[in-house]
């Protein structure tokens, strides 16, 4: 005749405080989670706002162009008529058979004006009499300014 | 939610100085030069005050000449600053041209030119009205200059005039002298009066330009020195259709034909007479009624002279006005013609001369009234014309 032997389990006790443990670690995983993502968003958020509010503020005006003969080129004068400062990266010279680019880091603070060249004895603009002309200023954020001029 | 509010009110501030950018007016009314500075007056035309800053000026007479001034001259809505220009130190020669532009604090700017006719030509006509006068009578001339160009002019004023004939077309002085400015697409108009003497082939061809102006940009007319006609209705209103040329006449006594208003008495006598026919529409066939009726003004004895056919200087030979077998109306005037026409018959269709009896000197005066009809042929009725004619006079002795 066989002798059953009666074994002990593990106590309610310990497995409550196992299951309680596990709950506290998941949970807290969870919360850091969380915070990590929105404090990401916000900055994100945050970082947007300011692109699109600075964009939204930049007011440029090209106020004068006067056309130089000797060497032939453009005396482009921008001025920041808006309340935040602006980088100026890019003017683009179009007619209705050329278009040429011209790279500028010009920054101008509020209320004040640059003067940009562009030709020089070397490299002349050559700007024909009569033949209208599109000055494309853009900025560093993008926010593009535009008008038209005609040497007489 | 800040961030949210932060942004409507970022975008609605951009928002208000973008429209107050674009409801900002202005114009340039009026420009002189004080002590060779600029003198501009600036008129706020808009509905909010406008702050102007700076000043560019490009010289274009001379090349690649610019300067820019920094002015401070804020201009309420509805007012006009005056002096504009008078602080920069800047002094302009008048025999230049000058690009001028102002700038506001907002970006806006008005761009005009100062001495800058020459500069391109624009638009000049020069009309007489009317182009052709009579002597004596004046006609206008009219110069309109048209700003076709883009930016605003000054100081336009015409040259004095080119007269290819001045002893013809005698010009007064201009008015208005000058126009302080002239807007894009505006319109400046000066003004002479002209007055003509000359004869009817007489003209005169007169020129006119800008002071400074473009070279070759001017604008000519031609005046011209007209015949003063009167219609035929107008002249026969006053003078009738039928008229004399007191001029032309003359007597004949038998010793050939004489001028003057002394004629012999007791002696046959010939009249002739120059008479024309204003009638532009058709001859006037002329009856034998026709007659020189002498009043004697103080003797009493009256003399009627009838018509009558070709006059020889042998009065005796005197043609009697008949054409047989016509009775009447043997000759025409043609219209607007004039033909010499003879009186001395005693009676109508007679030969026998008359005469001033040898007691009757002393004065006469003439009347030749005048028989006939208006008529495409002598056979035809016509319409029946008669006129008195005056004003004649001689003196028997």
């Amino acid at each position: 005749m066989m002798k059953v032997r009666a074994r002990k389990a593990l106590s309610s006790v310990i497995a409550g405080a196992i299951l309680l443990t596990a709950t506290v670690l998941m949970g807290t995983g969870l919360v850091s989670w969380s915070n990590t993502n929105l404090t990401s968003y916000q900055a994100s958020l945050t970082n947007s706002y300011s692109t699109n509010v600075n964009k939204l503020n930049e007011n440029l005006v090209i106020e004068n162009v006067w056309f130089v003969t000797n060497p032939q080129s453009l005396r482009v004068t921008l001025t920041n008529v808006g309340n935040e400062g602006l980088n100026v990266t890019d003017i683009k010279l179009q007619t209705s058979s050329s278009t040429q680019d011209t790279p500028q880091k010009a920054i101008i603070m509020p209320k004040q004006q640059t003067t940009i060249q562009i030709g020089n004895s070397t490299s002349p603009y050559l700007w024909q009499s009569k033949v209208p002309i599109t000055i494309t200023a853009t900025t560093v954020r993008g926010t593009i300014f535009t008008t038209q001029v005609m040497p007489s | 939610m800040h961030l949210l509010d932060s942004y409507s009110q970022t975008f609605l501030s951009t928002g208000q100085e973008r429209s107050d950018k674009q409801r900002e007016n202005f114009k340039i009314a009026t420009f002189s030069l004080v002590n060779s500075k600029l003198n501009i007056g600036v008129q706020n035309t808009g509905d909010i005050p406008i702050n102007i800053t700076r000043l560019w000026i490009q010289n274009t007479t001379t090349t690649d000449w610019f300067q820019t001034y920094s002015v401070k001259i804020n201009v309420p809505p509805g007012t006009t600053a005056s002096s504009v220009g008078q602080s920069v130190p800047l002094y302009i020669n008048s025999a230049n041209s000058y690009n001028i532009k102002l700038v506001t604090e907002r970006g806006n700017s008005q761009q005009f030119a100062v001495n800058s006719a020459n500069s391109a030509p624009i638009s000049i006509q020069l009309l007489a009205l009317p182009p052709s006068v009579a002597s004596g009578l004046t006609t206008e001339l009219l110069m309109i200059v048209t700003n076709n160009g883009s930016s605003t002019l000054t100081n336009i004023a015409p040259a004095a005039l080119t007269n290819t004939n001045p002893t013809v077309c005698n010009t007064g002085p201009v008015s208005p002298s000058r126009y302080a400015t002239l807007p894009p697409g505006s319109t400046a108009t000066f003004k002479w009066d002209v007055t003509v003497n000359g004869g009817p082939t007489d003209s005169c061809t007169i020129t006119a330009s800008l002071q400074n102006g473009y070279a070759g940009n001017s604008a000519s007319a031609k005046i011209s020195v007209s015949t003063l006609k009167i219609t035929s209705t107008d002249f026969n209103t006053i003078a009738g259709v039928l008229t004399i040329n007191y001029a032309k006449f003359q007597w004949n006594d038998g010793s050939g034909w004489h001028t003057g208003w002394s004629v012999p008495k007791g002696q046959s006598l010939a009249f002739q007479l120059n008479v024309t026919n204003n009638n532009s529409t058709g001859p006037l066939y002329l009856s034998q009624h026709s007659v020189l009726y002498m009043y004697a003004l103080a003797s009493g004895q009256s003399k009627a002279f009838f018509l009558v056919g070709n006059v020889s200087n042998d009065i005796s030979q005197i043609a009697t006005f008949t054409c047989p077998p016509a009775a009447d109306y043997c000759k025409s005037v043609p219209a607007n013609k004039w033909m010499y026409l003879n009186f001395s018959a005693t009676q109508t269709g007679g030969n026998a001369p008359n005469q001033f009896s040898s007691a009757s000197s002393g004065e006469y005066a003439g009347f030749l009234v005048l028989y006939g009809k208006y008529s495409p042929s002598q056979g035809e009725w016509g319409t029946q014309y008669a006129q008195n004619i005056p004003y004649l006079g001689i003196y028997a002795s």
